[in-house]
C-alpha cells in the first residue's frame, strides 16, 4: 500500500462520500462502531470505497487483570461485517476490574507487563483470527523501576505474538522530547520486519512551571521534525501503510488529504525498492 | 509494584484523587502525573456534557461540573467503550439534595440517556404488517431495541427541546404545562423523540410485556386516544418500531 490514509472522524463522512478523493485507507476507532447505529452504516458504505483501518482505543491490551470479553465480542463482530486491512490496538491500558478511563495510560516495561501483554495479544488475535498490530505510546514520564527499554518491550512482544508494529513517529517524537529517549537509537534498536505501519500526526507544546512537554494533541498538522523522523523511518523501514491522525479542533478534508498525500509522495520518492 | 496494585492505585488517583502511585515514577516526572489526571478529568466531563447537553443548560455549567465530578468518583465508568458510560446518571441526579426541588431536571436525565443509546442500539428484525389484518390480532412483537418509553409528571419533550444548545427561539415551557409520555425511537432518518397518547403508551407496553396485537388494543380501549390507535400503531409500523418476537 504505497498510498497514505487518513483518520475517519465524523465531520468527513459527508465530505468523503461527496469528493472521494484518492486516498490509501480510512481508519476508524472501533470503538465508535459498536452497535448497529447511522454510524456502522456510514462505515459499511465507506468501507465500499476504501479499505478500512480499525484503531482500538479502549480494549486495555496491558490491564493486569483479563481483557473484556464483552468488548472483544463486539469488536470481532465489527472485525467480521467490516473486514479490515489492519486492526491495531495500543501499548497502554486504560481499565483494571470495574473501572475504565478514556486515556491511553502508562506501563512500566517490566518482564511481568511482557507476559501480560503477550497474554492479551495472542487472544486477541485468537478471537479475531487474525495478526494485530500495537502502537508504541506517546511518553509523558518514566517509570522508577523497568526491566527493558520500549524498542526491546515492542521487539520482544512483536517476536513472541506474531503482532506487527504501529510506528507513531509522532509519539516516538513526544516522547523523545518528554522523557530524553534517543529516537534514533530507538529506531535502531526497533526490528524492520515487525514495524506494519506509520501514524503521523500533530502535537502541542504546554509549559507549566518551568517544565516543557509535547502532548500529543491531534489537533495540528504534522510537525516539520516528524516529517524529518517519518523521512528516517521510510529510508530505515521502506514503505508501510501511513496515516494522518487529527482527532479535534478539524481542519477541511483538503487540508487532511495534502497532508496524507505529502506522506504519499514522500513513499514513493524516498524509497527506491518498496519493502512491503 | 506489582501491575495489579499500580492499576488499582492509578485509578484511585484519576478518580478520587484518595492513593497515588508517585512512589512508581521516576522522581523527576511525579508532576507529570497531572496530564493524565487533567486528561481523564476533562475527557469525561466534556463526555457526560455531550450527553447531557440539557440537563446542563438546566442546572447551569458550575453545578454541572461539580455535580460530574462526585458522579466520576461514585459511578466511575465500567466499559472501554465509553459511549456505555452514564446510565445511573439520572437516578444520581434523583437523588442529589439540592435538586429536590427541580425534580424535572432528572427525568429530562433519562429522555437524554435514552436519546444517546438509541443511536448505537442494534438493529432488530423488522416485523411486517400482515396483509390480513386479522392475522394482526394474534401476532406477536418485540419493540425495536432502541425504544424508550418514558413518562415524566412534567413536560420534560418540551424542556429538553428547548434547553439543547441547538434550540433557536425563547424558552417557553412551563412546568404547569403537564404531564408527558414519551416514545423514543431510532429510525432509518435519525433518533425521534414522540409524544404519546395514554392509549398508545398503554398498547405499546402492553405488546413489550407479551401480550399479541389484539388483546394489547382491547387493553387499552378505555384510555384516551384509544380513537388514534390504529392510525398510531400504522404509523410504528411504518417506521419499522415492531420486531420479530423474541
Amino acid at each position: 500500500m504505497n498510498q497514505a490514509g487518513i483518520g475517519l472522524r465524523a465531520p468527513y463522512v459527508q465530505p468523503l462520500l461527496e469528493h472521494m478523493p484518492a486516498l490509501g485507507f480510512l481508519e476508524a476507532h472501533s470503538e465508535n462502531y459498536f452497535g448497529d447505529g447511522p454510524a456502522r452504516r456510514q462505515l459499511l458504505t465507506l468501507a465500499k470505497h476504501y479499505p478500512i483501518s480499525l484503531h482500538g482505543v479502549g480494549l486495555s491490551l496491558g490491564r493486569a487483570d483479563g481483557l473484556d470479553p464483552e468488548h472483544l465480542q463486539h469488536l470481532k463482530a465489527l472485525v467480521d461485517e467490516v473486514r479490515p486491512v489492519l486492526v491495531s490496538e495500543h501499548l497502554a491500558w486504560s481499565g483494571y476490574r470495574h473501572r475504565h478511563v478514556p486515556d491511553l495510560l502508562p506501563v512500566p516495561y517490566t518482564i511481568e507487563a511482557l507476559q501480560v501483554f503477550c497474554d492479551h495479544v495472542e487472544r486477541m488475535q485468537e478471537a479475531l483470527d487474525r495478526a494485530i498490530l500495537v502502537e508504541n505510546p506517546s511518553n509523558y514520564l518514566a517509570f522508577q523501576r523497568i526491566d527493558m527499554d520500549e524498542a526491546d518491550f515492542l521487539n520482544e512482544l512483536a517476536r513472541r505474538t506474531g503482532c506487527r508494529i504501529l510506528l507513531d513517529v509522532n509519539n516516538l517524537y513526544v516522547s523523545s522530547q518528554n522523557i530524553g529517549l534517543n529516537a534514533h537509537d530507538y529506531l535502531d534498536r526497533l526490528k524492520g520486519d515487525y514495524v506494519g505501519q506509520f501514524h503521523l500526526a500533530g502535537f502541542v507544546e504546554q509549559v507549566r512551571d518551568e517544565d516543557r512537554v509535547l502532548i500529543d494533541s491531534h489537533n495540528q498538522p504534522v510537525a516539520e521534525k516528524v516529517w524529518d523522523l517519518y523521512l528516517e523511518c521510510l529510508r530505515r523501514f521502506g514503505r508501510r501503510p501511513t496515516l494522518i491522525e487529527w482527532d479535534s479542533d478539524f481542519p477541511s478534508l483538503d487540508t487532511l488529504v495534502n497532508q496524507a498525500d505529502q506522506a504519499t509522495r514522500w513513499m514513493r520518492e524516498e524509497v527506491a525498492d518498496a519493502v512491503v | 509494584m506489582p501491575l495489579s496494585d499500580y492499576q488499582e492505585g492509578f485509578l484511585d488517583d484519576l478518580l478520587s484523587g484518595t492513593s497515588s502511585i508517585e512512589d512508581a515514577i521516576a522522581p523527576a516526572f511525579k508532576h507529570r502525573l497531572n496530564i493524565y489526571r487533567n486528561n481523564v478529568n476533562v475527557g469525561l466531563k466534556s463526555y457526560l456534557a455531550d450527553v447531557f447537553p440539557a440537563v446542563k443548560a438546566l442546572v447551569g455549567d458550575a453545578f454541572f461540573n461539580s455535580f460530574c465530578q462526585r458522579f466520576l468518583t461514585s459511578h466511575p465508568p465500567h466499559s472501554g467503550d465509553l459511549h456505555r458510560y452514564g446510565e445511573p446518571f439520572a437516578d444520581a441526579l434523583a437523588s442529589f439534595p439540592a435538586l429536590a426541588e427541580q425534580a424535572f431536571v432528572d427525568d429530562v436525565a433519562r429522555l437524554e440517556w435514552a436519546y444517546h443509546r438509541a443511536y448505537y442500539a442494534p438493529d432488530g428484525t423488522p416485523l411486517v404488517m400482515p396483509d390480513d389484518p386479522n392475522h394482526l390480532l394474534t401476532q406477536h412483537a418485540s419493540l425495536h431495541p432502541s425504544v424508550a418509553l418514558i413518562q415524566s409528571p412534567y413536560p420534560i419533550d418540551e424542556l429538553w427541546r428547548q434547553s439543547r444548545p441547538d434550540h433557536k427561539g425563547e424558552f417557553t415551557v412551563r412546568l404547569e404545562d403537564g404531564a408527558s409520555s414519551l416514545l423514543v425511537l431510532r429510525t432509518i432518518s435519525g433518533v425521534t423523540v414522540q409524544r404519546l397518547e395514554p392509549a398508545a403508551l398503554h398498547c405499546l407496553r402492553s405488546i413489550e410485556g407479551g401480550l399479541a396485537f389484539g388483546p394489547a388494543i382491547e387493553s387499552a380501549m378505555a384510555l384516551e386516544g384509544a380513537e388514534q390507535l390504529t392510525p398510531f400503531l400504522s404509523h410504528c409500523f411504518n417506521q419499522r418500531l415492531f420486531c420479530q418476537p423474541e
